[in-house]
């Protein structure tokens, strides 16, 4: 991993050392999860690497605990930010100023969301769900916009 | 916590073998030997001091038995042993100063090493090395001293009982033979005899038990084994008088009969009394503090009526102690482990788990003992007391440590009355058994035993739960097998009026379950010749205090040899076709007759010629109607009929097995597919249903159960099956949480819906089917 590290650049490694030498099982997993929806952990649609890598990391170990042996291989990623950002597949960009605005104003209000889930800690319960869930509806009717709009997601 | 166990093992060097100059694999204990001369000993200083010390260890007065054992190992250390005699002493010694003192305990066991070394004749100090051994727990060398002794005198008393002692300990052999060859040699050995009643009376033989006790007590008026087993009796059976008497007996000798109430404790535990053993067992140790086997029952049994913090406290004192006990240690351990476990009170019980599992299994197992205890309530006219603790154990050993201290349990569960445990149905492979018929078996002893008052005799307490398996219907509670059948053919199994001994003494590893089933057959013939109300009506003649036959006299009007040939004539008329057809050519001929030879027959023609082989399977089919297992002949024809795409016939053989067999994994399977694509999707969950109580972890089947239960309107059991799985832990998470979500919406419960949805999207505000449910939900 360090030989390989750079910026701007994710790598992604089956196994956390040179010691774990057996077969993985990793591989087989992170490939499988770029055509499965359960691997979008947040559900926007996009498969980004940290979502592949975390998914084949959790399906490991399930298969590890399954057949009660011992783990022999500790998947690792390089940047977790970065890869958070880049995604496999399309994004949601269109030719369309219309659906474009839609789209920001919907990432706006994404970002209101995660604003708010910053504070939960230090708000009053019945707040916090009344705020969120006047800003998960006006997500949601964005999103519809977008739809009526001839837009994807 | 970190928490070892010491061992105690022979010192090589010493060991009486050893010094004896013998080979430990020598020649076998019958081997003739000619006549020892008597032994002298040597002068001992110390020979009235241990004697005395000895007596006040006996009555009671450890204060004094410690100084004056104190005063003989002091001077052994400081000037040694003149003789092997003085070695014994100096052992003796020492092993009353072994409690909580595990030095003192290796210092014990060297200084008889050392006495045996002296004078290899010295049989005294190999018994006592070898009881030493046996006290803490390690029978090898204990077998090995004992050995030593028989070898060259065969026909000691002492070294027979001893023997016979080990065998117990380690479940092999026939210690009862080994006892009573002790009593020929020496008919009046109190020990022996209180050590046969002893063991009539844990194998509830009640007459024989107290015949032997009173034998012990006429050959010593003092001896404290012979008086504790019949006062025991006594104290179980409600004989006020009997009891009395033996106490005074004991106590005259021992005027703080910690010994005694924890004999009368471990009775109890026998009879499955576990809040009296408590009782008893505090009683003991409010007689002596230091009594360790009292603190072990005690802890053991607390933790078996709920009583966890107590019971462990009380297990920390005992291993304090005694940290030779690796059953104590266990159990311990295993309390550590538990801390990480789960606890979900939901009704009228107590679900404690492994965290990943608690949640899943809660989700089933509440409603259907809820159910059981309302039905059996009924029946039997008792309710245990609640909340019922039932605990789950991923791993097998920890539920074998849980229920008796040490790893190797063949049992799937186990009932203390209201604390039932188990393993989780993860902690065998997937068909072994199943958790709900399990589960339900437990939660029956809790009723026949509390309106038994305890009393009932495991034969008939585990009869009655397969009985109320099978009443569930679904295939539960054990049916007749090949081997069983097999047994009856070749007279193996054991009359009703026995049939304690077939799980006290299983005399082949399949006797216990044999036993099972017999005894459910037993209730089985008993309600349909006397009624419904005569099982119940055996219960409470158990309560009043009666015995087998006098249960039997009273509530079935036949003595045991009547109702022996009763059963005989039952099962032979019941299994009458089977027993043609598994009945070999010789009376000890296994191989399974007619109908193991067809079926092996009809396998073989499966490949080659498939109509043969159809023949052959329902000549077999109607050879043994009542074998329902995954080998037998209906499961083979089902498999044939759907590969030839005939789904009525399929579906006729295959309910065959399913409506018997309660681990059929494959044929469940089966029937839920045939029923799911002829649109019969009732018959379709039910199999469903019987699946979930094999092996609850297939997403698959509670996919398939939540959307058939949807279709067929039962909204409640498709939010229980999202619920499953999300108890499960699955890979997308927040996917089958919209799925409760809507699962939810369409039962009703609008909140419950909007309250999963915001939780699903504040994770992932972009999940755009959860979007539009919200809205759909909000009106917009």
């Amino acid at each position: 991993m360090p030989v390989l590290k750079a910026p701007n650049r994710v790598v992604v490694t089956a196994t956390k050392t040179s010691n774990e030498r057996n077969e993985s099982v990793f591989l087989q997993y992170f490939a499988s999860a770029l055509g499965m929806d359960a691997a979008d952990a947040d559900k926007d649609g996009r498969l980004s690497v940290f979502e592949v890598f975390r998914f084949a990391r959790t399906e490991v170990g399930k298969v590890y605990t399954s057949s009660n042996r011992m783990q022999t291989e500790h998947a690792l990623v390089s940047d977790s930010l970065l890869a958070a950002r880049v995604a496999f597949g399309k994004t949601a960009a269109s030719a369309n100023p219309r659906i474009t605005a839609l789209i920001a104003e919907r990432q706006a209000l994404e970002s209101e969301v995660a604003s708010l889930r910053s504070k939960k800690a230090s708000m009053n319960v019945e707040a916090y769900e009344a705020e969120l869930e006047r800003l998960l509806l006006a997500l949601a009717e964005k999103t519809q916009a977008i739809r009526a709009a001839g837009g994807g997601t | 916590m970190r928490r070892s166990a010491w061992v105690l093992v022979a010192l090589s060097a010493l060991s009486p073998l050893t010094a004896c100059g013998q080979d430990r694999a020598a020649a076998p204990l019958t081997a003739r030997v000619a006549p020892l001369p008597p032994r002298k000993p040597g002068p001992d200083r110390w020979a009235a001091e241990i004697a005395a010390a000895e007596s006040a260890s006996r009555r009671g007065d450890r204060r004094d038995a410690t100084q004056r054992a104190s005063r003989i190992t002091a001077a052994y250390e400081q000037g040694g042993a003149r003789n092997s005699d003085e070695y014994l002493s100096a052992g003796r010694a020492y092993v009353l100063l072994g409690v909580g003192n595990a030095q003192a305990v290796r210092s014990a066991l060297a200084a008889f090493d050392r006495a045996t070394a002296a004078d290899s004749l010295n049989f005294d100090a190999q018994l006592r090395a070898g009881e030493l051994f046996l006290e803490k727990y390690n029978a090898p060398d204990a077998r090995l001293s004992f050995e030593g002794i028989l070898r060259r005198s065969p026909t000691d008393a002492k070294a027979l009982l001893a023997m016979a002692r080990v065998e117990e300990f380690e479940g092999a052999g026939n210690p009862m033979a080994t006892a009573r060859l002790s009593i020929a040699s020496d008919p009046r050995y109190a020990e022996a005899l209180a050590f046969v009643a002893k063991m009539h009376r844990d194998a509830e033989a009640y007459d024989s038990a107290r015949v032997y006790a009173q034998r012990a007590i006429d050959a010593d008026s003092t001896s404290s084994a012979g008086w504790s087993v019949l006062g025991s009796m006594a104290f179980l059976n409600g004989d006020s008088a009997t009891f009395r008497t033996s106490l005074v007996a004991v106590t005259a000798r021992q005027p703080a009969p910690a010994e005694f109430y924890t004999e009368l404790a471990e009775a109890s535990v026998r009879q499955r009394r576990y809040t009296e053993a408590v009782a008893l067992a505090k009683r003991a140790v409010g007689y002596d503090s230091l009594y360790v086997p009292a603190y072990g029952v005690m802890g053991t049994n607390q933790l078996r009526i709920g009583q966890m913090d107590a019971g462990r406290a009380a297990l920390e004192r005992a291993f304090a102690l005694d940290p030779f006990n690796l059953w104590h240690k266990n159990t311990l351990d295993l309390l550590d482990k538990m801390k990480t476990f789960r606890t979900i009170d939901r009704g009228r019980f107590r679900v404690v788990a492994p965290p990943e599992e608690a949640d899943l299994l809660a989700l089933y197992i509440v409603p259907l003992l809820e159910q059981a205890y309302d039905s059996l309530a009924v029946r039997y006219g008792y309710k245990p007391p609640t909340p019922i603790r039932l605990e789950f154990y991923r791993y097998h050993a920890d539920f074998s440590v849980r229920t008796v201290g040490l790893a190797g349990l063949g049992a799937l569960g186990v009932s203390f009355g209201s604390l039932l445990a188990m393993d989780t149905p993860n902690g065998r492979e997937k068909g072994q058994f199943n958790w709900g018929s399990t589960a339900w078996h437990e939660l029956t002893h809790a009723f026949t035993l509390g309106a038994s008052d305890h009393r009932v005799p495991r034969w008939l307490s585990e009869g009655l739960s397969v009985l109320e398996e099978r009443r569930v219907g679904r295939g539960w509670g054990a049916d007749a097998t090949v081997s069983y059948v097999l047994a009856m053919a070749n007279g193996t199994l054991r009359p009703i009026s026995q049939l304690s001994d077939g799980f006290l003494r299983p005399r082949f590893p399949e006797e216990t379950q044999f036993s099972y089933y017999a005894a459910s057959l037993f209730c089985e013939m008993v309600e349909a010749s006397r009624g419904a109300a005569a099982l119940p009506a055996m219960l409470k003649g158990y309560r009043d205090g009666m015995d087998t036959p006098g249960v039997f006299q009273k509530v079935l009007g036949t003595t045991p040899r009547q109702i022996d040939a009763e059963f005989e004539a039952y099962t032979q008329r019941k299994f009458a076709l089977a027993l043609g057809a598994v009945r070999g050519a010789t009376p000890t001929d296994s191989s399974g007759g007619k109908f193991v030879a067809t079926m092996r027959e009809g396998v073989a023609k499966m490949g080659s010629d498939r109509n043969a082989a159809r023949a052959l399977f329902e000549q077999a089919r109607a050879m043994f109607p009542e074998y329902s297992g995954e080998d037998g002949p209906s499961w083979y024809l089902a498999e044939m009929a759907r590969a030839a795409n005939d789904t009525t016939r399929a579906l006729t053989f295959v309910e065959y097995v399913t409506s018997r067999n309660e681990t059929a994994w494959e044929a469940n399977m089966m029937e839920a597919d045939l029923r799911e694509a002829r649109g019969d999707k009732t018959g379709a969950i039910r199999a469903l249903d019987r699946l979930n109580w094999i092996w609850p972890y297939d997403p698959l089947v509670h996919v398939r159960l939540a959307t058939l239960s949807a279709a067929q309107g039962d909204r409640a059991r498709a939010v229980l099956e999202r619920r499953a799985i999300i108890a499960m832990g699955p890979t997308d998470l927040l996917d089958a949480r919209y799925e409760l979500a809507r699962a939810l919406r369409d039962a009703g419960d609008i909140a419950g819906a909007r309250r999963e949805l915001l939780q699903v999207l504040e994770e992932a505000p972009s999940f755009e089917k959860a979007q539009a449910l919200l809205l759909e939900l909000r009106g917009k």
